[in-house]
């Protein structure tokens, strides 16, 4: 079995869309299963923490923020200078690239069981810390334009947007709901948050299908650069993830979740907080790149080949 | 009856520069306004609605004549030149 099945349904939602299907996933559905998907992901997360010493744990979770902010710095010098694309779209871009994806994160958990590997439950955390640092590494790289303006929300109102912001929120206050339950407190919860997950990202997979078919239509007008990007910094990012695995001596399990954390690209956080941030840089150059690009690539590409790198590597 | 003459301000934008706009009342004074989800196309293209990124809203607001047109003039320097922004005026009478 090389997809999940899980992974089907996105093209289910691709192919709906692309015949221009009357299916429409009403608004409050997409919200009501995203508040699941990342209560449930807390949750979990918590549960798994509530076994470790957070305190042993703080030297790898800098490492691995560390190396959040340098994934934007990285993609950032190729888009300006070999993509030839402009200061703030290069930034922004980048920004997105160096956040991560929720449900990127979502199948590779889901990818796990399928293939019986275990993993570190705290890789949960770095869900949540690693949403934030390319955010802010690509505003301030915004920033550093030569004409950048000083008219943009102040970063106070774009911490507002990311601290506040529902999937921070609630990744966050779910971990530490199932940090203070444990396994006991989370059992009589369990039948909804984890037997009713992969069905209910089943679901959510549909309507990210239906969305990226509306972006797929503008291709024509990204260039073919940004189409090769959105595919070759994935596999940048992963491989920079596998080593950053093998050093911290992770498991297998969990090196190839961080790889694919590393590899997805944001397209909710991200494309809020750059549109605040950095009103000059297109929107759909982004959103276009990550979720028309990268999304669909990591699911039928990117984590097989994750996951069969770890897999030889070890 | 007393009819009082109002400006009722309609903005449509990005729903995502609702916390800004209404900064931009609170800055003017302006206490009440009214906020709904719509979607539709304009020179930004097809906004479906379909998530936030592609929302749009309506924020409508009632104000004198003097408040409307500063308010005007603060989201159009702002936000007009990046952003989805169409910000239109119309006479109506209060009636209680």
């Amino acid at each position: 079995m090389v997809f999940d099945p899980i992974v089907l349904f996105f093209l289910l939602g691709v192919i709906a869309g692309i015949v221009k299907s009357d299916l429409k996933m009403p608004s409050a559905l997409y919200e009501a299963l995203s508040i699941f998907l990342l209560l449930a992901i807390g949750l979990k997360g918590g549960v798994e923490l509530s076994k470790y010493n957070i305190l042993e744990l703080l030297p790898s979770t800098f490492i691995v923020i560390l190396i959040g902010v340098l994934i934007p710095l990285i993609a950032f010098p190729i888009l300006k200078f070999v993509g030839k694309l402009n200061h703030f779209d290069s930034a922004s871009i980048a920004a997105h690239y160096g956040s991560v994806s929720v449900v990127t994160y979502s199948v590779a958990l889901a990818a796990l069981a399928e293939r019986g590997m275990t993993h570190e439950g705290y890789i949960v955390v770095y869900l949540v810390l690693l949403e934030m640092p390319a955010i802010i590494v690509g505003v301030a790289l915004a920033r550093m334009a030569p004409d950048a303006t000083k008219k943009a929300a102040g970063w106070g109102k774009l911490m507002h947007e990311v601290f506040s912001g529902k999937s921070i929120l609630l990744l966050t206050g779910g971990l530490v709901i199932g940090w203070i339950a444990g396994e006991k407190g989370f059992a009589p919860i369990e039948p909804m948050f984890g037997g009713l997950f992969k069905g209910a990202l089943a679901l959510f997979l549909l309507e990210m299908g239906l969305v990226a078919a509306s972006r797929v239509a503008a291709f024509r007008s990204y260039g073919m650069f940004l189409v090769v990007f959105a595919m070759v910094m994935p596999i940048i990012s992963a491989a920079i993830g596998i080593f950053t695995g093998f050093m911290l001596s992770l498991s297998p399990g969990g090196t190839a979740l961080l790889a694919t954390l590393y590899a997805s690209a944001s397209y909710i956080a991200a494309p809020a907080a750059m549109r605040i941030a950095v009103p000059k840089a297109n929107p759909s150059l982004s959103i276009g790149a990550s979720l028309g690009v990268t999304f669909p690539f990591n699911l039928f590409v990117g984590i097989p080949l994750y996951f069969g790198a770890v897999e030889r590597f070890f | 009856m007393q009819v009082k003459p109002f400006k009722l301000v309609t903005v449509f934008c990005e729903a995502i520069l609702e916390s800004l706009v209404i900064t931009e009342l609170d800055e003017l004074g302006i206490v009440g306004y009214t906020v709904s989800d719509c979607r539709g196309r304009g020179t930004h293209g097809v906004r479906s609605g379909s998530w936030r990124l592609s929302s749009n809203i309506r924020i409508e607001v009632m104000c004198d004549e003097e408040v409307a047109e500063k308010l005007a003039s603060a989201l159009s320097q702002k936000y007009d030149k990046d952003y989805g922004l169409l910000i239109v005026a119309s006479n109506v009478d209060v009636l209680n």
